[in-house]
Formats: C-alpha cells, structure tokens, sequence
C-alpha cells in the first residue's frame, strides 16, 4: 500500500515566532504620511481648488508672489500656485499608474522568470534571455530609456505612464525573482506537485504570496523614483506638451527666471517636488528598513 | 626654539584674518574679468550659448548664432552694406540699398544693367599670405556652386545658374559678373554682400583639393582650423570644444589693424547665466538674450542694450494643404485670434514691435496702404469661422521648436487667447531641426518661429517663403491666388530695377496677396537678443544680426 504525504503547509501568512517585534511608527512616519495624504487629496481634488485657471493666462507676466497671486507668475502670466497644485494630480496619477504598471508586470515577469529559468528546453532559454534582458535594462541610465520610448511614441499622458512602467520594471522583476529563486525549492513545493497540484495553481496559491513581499515594500520607493523621472522628462523637454501644468516643465520653465532672481516659478513646483519625494522616502526608510531591523 | 602654543594659535589667526581680508579687498576691487569704462581693451570675450562646429559654409549651414558669427569674422566679401545712423535707434544698422566697396576697390555696372565689373585691391593678402587675384573670386563661385551642402544654387538662382559662363576673370584684378535680366541686379549685390558671397583664399585651398575633393571641402571640415581660408578680419586660433573658441585679428585684414586683437567666445548654454556674467563684468557681450533679461538689464547703467529696427520676423506658418488651414477663412480666422500686443508687451518686454507684413517699409516706392489690417478680434474671428461653416473650436496642433523662450512662450499666450476666439491649440515642441524637416516634409498643420531674409531684396524675400520647392516655404500655398501672387513676381522681376519705381509697387501688391492669403500671419519684428558692456563701442545691427567686430573697442566712455 502506497501513502502519500498530505503537503506541506506553506508558509504564506503564519507570522514567524523568531521574527523581532516590528516596532510602532515614529512622528517622523506619521508626518510624512500626512504629507503623502495631502499629496494626494491635493491630486484628487487640487485642481477644483485652484484660484485660477492653470493653463490660462490670468496676470501680468513675472510677478512676485502677492495676495493675489500665491505664487506669483511665471513668464506668460500664468499662476505659479494654481499650476503647482494642479500639477499634483499630473505628476501624482502618472507616478502611481506607473507604479501599478511596473510593480504588476515586474512581479508577473519576476515569477515566470524565477520558476523558468533553470529548466531546459525554449522555455528556460526564454526565461534566462528575459533575466539577461533585466539586467540589461537596469545597468541603462534610466532617462535614457524614458527618452528613447518617448522620442519614439510621443508626449501623452498614457506614453509616460508606460515609458516609466518599462523603466521601472525590471526593478520590481527581479526583486521578485530574487525571492522566487529562493522559495522554489521548498519542500512544500515538491509536495504540492507530488499531490498533483496544477504549476500555474502552485504559483499563484503558494510562490506567489512568498515572494511577493520585497517588491510590494519597494512600492513606495518606485512610487518616489517615478514622480522624479516624470519631472525629469519634463525638465528635460520632453515631457507633456505646454501649458500642462507638470513640475519638472515648470522647474525647467522657470529655472533661467531664478537666475535673475525671479525665483517663485520654479520654487514652488520644486518645494512640491522635493516635499512630496521625501516623504515617500521617509515612509519607505520607516516600512523597509527600520521595521525589518 | 619652537614658540609657546598660544603664541603659535594667535600668530596662526592672524595670518589666517590677514589673508581672507585681502582676499576679501581683492574680491570687492575687483568685479569682474571685464570691468567698464576706463583705458582701452583689445581683448572682447563673448559669452554664446552654442558652439560652431563648421565653418565651411559650402559643406552645409548649422544654422547656430556661432557657427555664423565665426564663419562672418573669417570671411569678407566683394562688397558690402555701409552702417548709417537710424531715426529712434542707439545703434547705426545697415543701409540696406546701397553697397560699398569691400575686397573690390569699386564696381560699375553697365549701362544695360546686366554685366556687374567688380575691380580688385591689388596687393591684398588672405589670412595665409597669399594675394587676392580674379581667380580666387572665380574659384570661389566654382566652389559655392559644385556642392548642394551649402545651397548656393538656390540662393543664387535666378540670378546665377551657370557661373563658368556668368563669372568671368577679366584680368588678375578684374572679374564680371553677368545676369540675363537686369531686374536681377539688385538681388545679386544682396547676395555679394553677404556671406553666401564670402571669396575664398583659391591658392591655399587648391594645395589640400585632392581627385575626390577638388574644392578642399571635406579637408576643410576635417577640422574647424582649417577653416582659416578667407580675406575677413579674424581667423581662428584654438578651439576647445563646448567650452571656448579663440580667434586673434588678421594681420592681412583690408581694414586692419583691428581694435580688438583677440576675440574668446565662451560657451555658457543658459541665457540668464549669460546675461548674469554680462553684469558681473565677466563677459563683454552676451548673444541671445532673453527679452525679459534685457529689460530687466535696461536699468543697469553698466549694460548697453541696442535698440534699432531689425528684419527678424516673429510669424506662423499655415500649412495650406492640410485641414483645417485648407479654407483661407480658417487663416484669416487665426489671424484675428492672435494677441499681438499682449505677445509684444509681455513676452518680449518691448523688444519687439508690431509689424504684420514682409517686406520692409523703408524700402524704396513701397506702400503698405492696401494691407489687412488684423488685430486681436476674437468676434471677428469667429464670425469668419462661421461662415467657413466650420463647428468650433477648432482644433490643431501648433508646432515651436524647444529652442527658442520666447516663441515657446508666445506660443502660450496664443494658446490662451485664441480659445475665445474658437481655436482649440495643443503646442507641440520639438528639436529646431526637427521643426524645420516636418515643416518642409508637409507633416505639420501649423508652425510659429522666427525668420529673416539677409538679403533684403523685395522679390528674394518674397521668394523664400513662397517658391515652389524653396527652403523656407512650409505653407504649400497654391491654387487660383497663388498663381495670380507669382504673375505678379514675374512682373516684377522682369523690371530693370527690383527697387525702382516700376518693380516696388508690385512688390506691395504681391505683398498684400501674401497676407491676405493669410499662408503666413506676420505678429512682430523682434529687437537684437544681445546686449553688451557699456564702454564696448562700434556695435552695428546687421541684418544677419551678427556682430561685425572689426567695428568694435572697448574702453573709453560708456554707451547710453
């Protein structure tokens, strides 16, 4: 009589007894997460809030922040604050549907090419080009790559979101990888296969839950290096088309203006920025970090 | 015997205090590498945001303020415009109607118009040493027109189509030139007296011609030193790529000795760290300024800024085969929906002033009576949109390049003040040289740029933006009012005197049909981007609006 091990338990959410307690977060966390918060209220509704049309020219040009204009004007007379808070929801809702994008594809190629690569045949030849490729893709400046896919698909909301999406991928992919490779060996594993459990059903229901960890706390880190590269290509011209109020064309717009002291219309897009960026890195510091200490 | 620690410590700060306070004094001393006012200099540094990267004109035209500058100051030509002071103006400009004698000693024409007898200095040297002869005129009309790089053939055309034939030595300081139709006369001088016309040093550049370079071109661009092959005031010394040119006088130079031995061009690529070494006595002129930059500098007593007319022109282009710019109403619609005095007042601070047509005012017999006279009527506007029987707004896509501030931002306020006027415009920036092939292919429904014609002859300024095939002719306009604008060109040009009071009042009237085509919609005249220090002298606006630096010094009393 033949017996069969029942498989083993994976390890998908039983907390691990021997882990350090993660410790509360600090002030530090919980203002940063405030700020991000009203980052995001501002991108949800900033541009119902803005004193005045951000894409219009409602003032004199080159006029110092006053009462009637927050921020001042840049130097075709548009406000300066009403194009950095409607800024927000550009920069912010391009930043985080390339995030989605990016940590989705880069957990799904990150999986296939973890459980693939070792085997032989096309499909490992297939998964260990596609590893090469990754590590390609990352050892390219980044701008670089979002210069290429935008030179050739051109400047639109949906062509950023993907061009930072391919950027950032690889990243995600291979981080995910990186934990694949380390699961897939587990006991569990071979009995889940051994019990006739389908590959595609194993990868969803026991690899994927383990590996996925490391990419989705690198979220907020992705999060933060895709809202710089949007205002990169934007300060480097070829970001979204004028007068879409985005930071980076502001900061770029009114950089050669702070170089003769008029310099709110790049300050205010660059406070937002560098705000907004911090954060991110703060909570990330506190999530990845501090917390795994 | 070493000397006890304290006394060490307070000897110490005391040599420390001393230094920074000298350096301090040094600091405040001195402001600058350039200063103003006082004894003579005859070194000018030039601050650039671009560098030149080829000089031989005859291989191809980077159209980059340095590449012309520097190819300007190497050069010089048979003839030239003389400077003369203008009515309103700080600066004298060029008189664009007359020409004097350059590398020739004078010229005459016959009396049938059509044979032009430029005679030679004799005794000139080039910048290698070697004489100007009739020969070197030759050879370099023989070398302008065996390349297309440089597109001296339709420059020159109609004027000059067979120069073995057209260009004729006459003797060692003797050289004609011949035309089929007189009224091309004046066009041709135009074109001698700009660099398309620069004369070539023949005798060293035949030593490095070779089977497949019989005109030494590519061995010139093999390296911008080898440049130094013409008869013009400087030549080149050192170059350091994307960082400095340094060029010293011609010791040859026709004109010569020169105020200013040495000339360095820095390169510093932003415009407002241009205008800032201005002020700080760094630079002695800065090129390409922004118009906000030199208002702001206009209160600085320390900077000259030159105020005089100028043939740059601000324009958009329409291109006349693509919707919706395919119904003149829609053009003319556009026309009315442009904010020319906001674009004049707040994007160009004043360095602009309205001028809604091509050609220039001044010139002989001219009269712009018959003109459209458009302004910012967006009601205007739409009432001609409506009867095109077009549903608004009206959607397209304008194209600038990413190069140019204050087309980028006028292109904005345009943006802005035409959807009242029931236009829908999407800007679109590209690379300068992208904006000019998409323009050429066809593949752009609107453009907006500035332009100019150095030759500021009637019939080759309506030509450029016109001729079927020419360079800058991005709207395609065609059709029944087309035919009827080039009938009367040929009128024109079959005249005796492209300036003469039978040739000018068809230039008007070919003028007129050209905005009323509305093909092209003329905003504003655009003032020199350069300002310089107050005790540099001698600045004349050219139209190429290069600086002629042979005309300059530095010292003395300062401009105002």
């Amino acid at each position: 009589m033949t017996t069969t091990l029942p498989p083993q338990a994976a390890p998908t959410t039983t907390a691990d007894p021997v882990a350090p307690r993660t410790r509360r977060l600090g002030v530090g966390s919980w203002i940063a997460t405030g700020i991000l918060a009203l980052v995001l209220l501002a991108a949800l509704v900033g541009p119902l809030l803005t004193p005045y049309d951000p894409t219009d020219v409602v003032g004199l040009p080159s006029r110092a922040p006053s009462a009637e204009h927050w921020g001042g004007t840049d130097s075709t007379g548009m406000d300066v604050f009403s194009r950095t808070l409607a800024g927000t929801r550009i920069d912010v809702v391009i930043a985080a549907m390339a995030t989605l994008l990016a940590t989705v594809l880069g957990i799904a190629v990150g999986l296939g090419v973890g459980m693939n690569e070792s085997r032989r045949g096309p499909v490992g030849v297939l998964a260990r080009g596609v590893s090469r490729l990754l590590d390609l893709l990352q050892a390219i400046p980044v701008v670089i790559i979002g210069l290429v896919v935008v030179s050739f698909f051109g400047t639109s909301t949906p062509t950023m979101i993907v061009a930072l999406a391919v950027i950032l991928m690889p990243i995600q992919a291979r981080l995910t990888r990186s934990e694949v490779l380390r699961v897939r060996g587990d006991a569990y594993l071979d009995a889940a296969r051994q019990a006739g459990r389908h590959e595609l059903r194993l990868i969803v229901r026991h690899v994927l839950p383990n590996s996925v960890r490391p990419a989705l706390l690198n979220v907020s880190v992705i999060l933060g290096i895709s809202i710089v590269l949007t205002a990169s290509l934007g300060f480097l011209g070829v970001g979204l088309p004028p007068p879409t109020p985005e930071w980076g064309s502001m900061i770029a717009h009114g950089a050669g203006d702070a170089a003769v002291g008029k310099w709110w219309s790049a300050a205010f897009p660059a406070a937002a920025l560098c705000v907004t960026v911090a954060a991110s890195s703060v909570l990330t510091h506190r999530l990845t970090v501090d917390r795994t200490s | 015997m070493s000397a006890p620690p304290r006394l060490g410590r307070r000897l110490a700060r005391t040599v420390v205090s001393v230094v920074a306070l000298s350096l301090l004094a040094a600091g405040c001393a001195d402001s600058g590498g350039s200063g103003s006012g006082g004894a003579a200099k005859d070194t000018v540094v030039v601050v650039t945001g671009d560098q030149a990267s080829n000089v031989v004109r005859d291989y191809g035209f980077t159209n980059g303020t340095d590449n012309q500058e520097v190819t300007n100051s190497i050069h010089a030509q048979l003839i030239r415009k003389p400077y003369i002071a203008e009515q309103g103006a700080n600066v004298q400009v060029q008189d664009l109607y007359h020409f004097e004698p350059f590398l020739a000693q004078s010229y005459d024409v016959s009396q049938d118009g059509k044979v032009f007898t430029f005679h030679l200095r004799q005794g000139l040297k080039s910048q290698q040493g070697n004489e100007l002869t009739s020969a070197d005129v030759v050879w370099s009309f023989e070398r302008k027109f065996s390349s297309k790089g440089g597109g001296m053939p339709g420059y020159y055309a109609p004027m000059l189509t067979d120069v073995d034939k057209q260009v004729v030595a006459v003797d060692k300081y003797t050289v004609t030139f011949t035309i089929d139709q007189p009224g091309y006369g004046f066009t041709l001088l135009g074109n001698l007296a700009e660099n398309i016309g620069s004369i070539y040093d023949s005798t060293y550049l035949t030593q490095h011609a070779s089977a497949d370079d019989p005109y030494a071109i590519n061995w010139g661009v093999s390296s911008m030193l080898n440049g130094n092959s013409g008869f013009g005031p400087y030549m080149l010394q050192s170059i350091t790529p994307n960082q400095e040119i340094v060029m010293v006088a011609n010791p040859n130079y026709v004109f010569g000795p020169l105020p200013i031995k040495t000339m360095i061009r820095r390169v510093v690529p932003d415009a407002a760290t241009r205008a800032n070494m201005l002020v700080q006595g760094d630079a002695d002129v800065a090129l390409d300024l922004r118009p906000t930059d030199q208002a702001d500098l206009a209160s600085n007593p320390d900077i000259f800024t030159p105020t005089a007319t100028s043939n740059l022109y601000q324009s958009i282009t329409l291109n006349t085969r693509r919707a919706p710019f395919d119904n003149v109403l829609v053009r003319r619609a556009l026309a009315y929906a442009v904010p020319y005095d906001r674009i004049i007042d707040d994007v160009y601070k004043g360095r602009a002033y309205a001028y809604q047509h091509l050609l220039d005012d001044k010139q002989p017999y001219y009269d712009g009576s018959k003109l459209p006279k458009y302004t910012y009527d967006p009601a205007k506007a739409k009432d001609l949109l409506a009867q095109a029987g077009i549903t608004t707004p009206v959607a397209f896509t304008m194209t600038v390049s990413n190069a140019s501030p204050s087309v980028q931002d006028s292109v904005v306020v345009l943006a802005a003040a035409a959807k009242d006027a029931g236009f829908d415009i999407t800007i679109n920036q590209v690379p300068a040289a992208q904006l000019f092939s998409d323009g050429l292919a066809g593949r752009l429904q609107a453009s907006m740029s500035t332009g100019s014609a150095v030759t500021m002859s009637p019939p080759y300024e309506l030509n450029l933006l016109t001729q079927v095939g020419g360079g800058s002719n991005t709207s395609f306009w065609s059709g029944p009012d087309y035919d009827a604008f080039a009938a009367v060109m040929k009128q024109g040009l079959a005249s005796t005197d492209a300036i003469g009071p039978e040739a000018g009042p068809l230039w008007s009237q070919a003028e007129t049909m050209l905005v009323n085509s509305g093909a092209n919609i003329f905003l504003a005249r655009v003032m020199s981007p350069y300002s310089m220090r107050a005790d540099v002298h001698g600045y004349a606006q050219r139209t190429d609006r290069r600086i002629d630096y042979s005309a300059v010094s530095i010292g003395g009393e300062a401009n105002s």
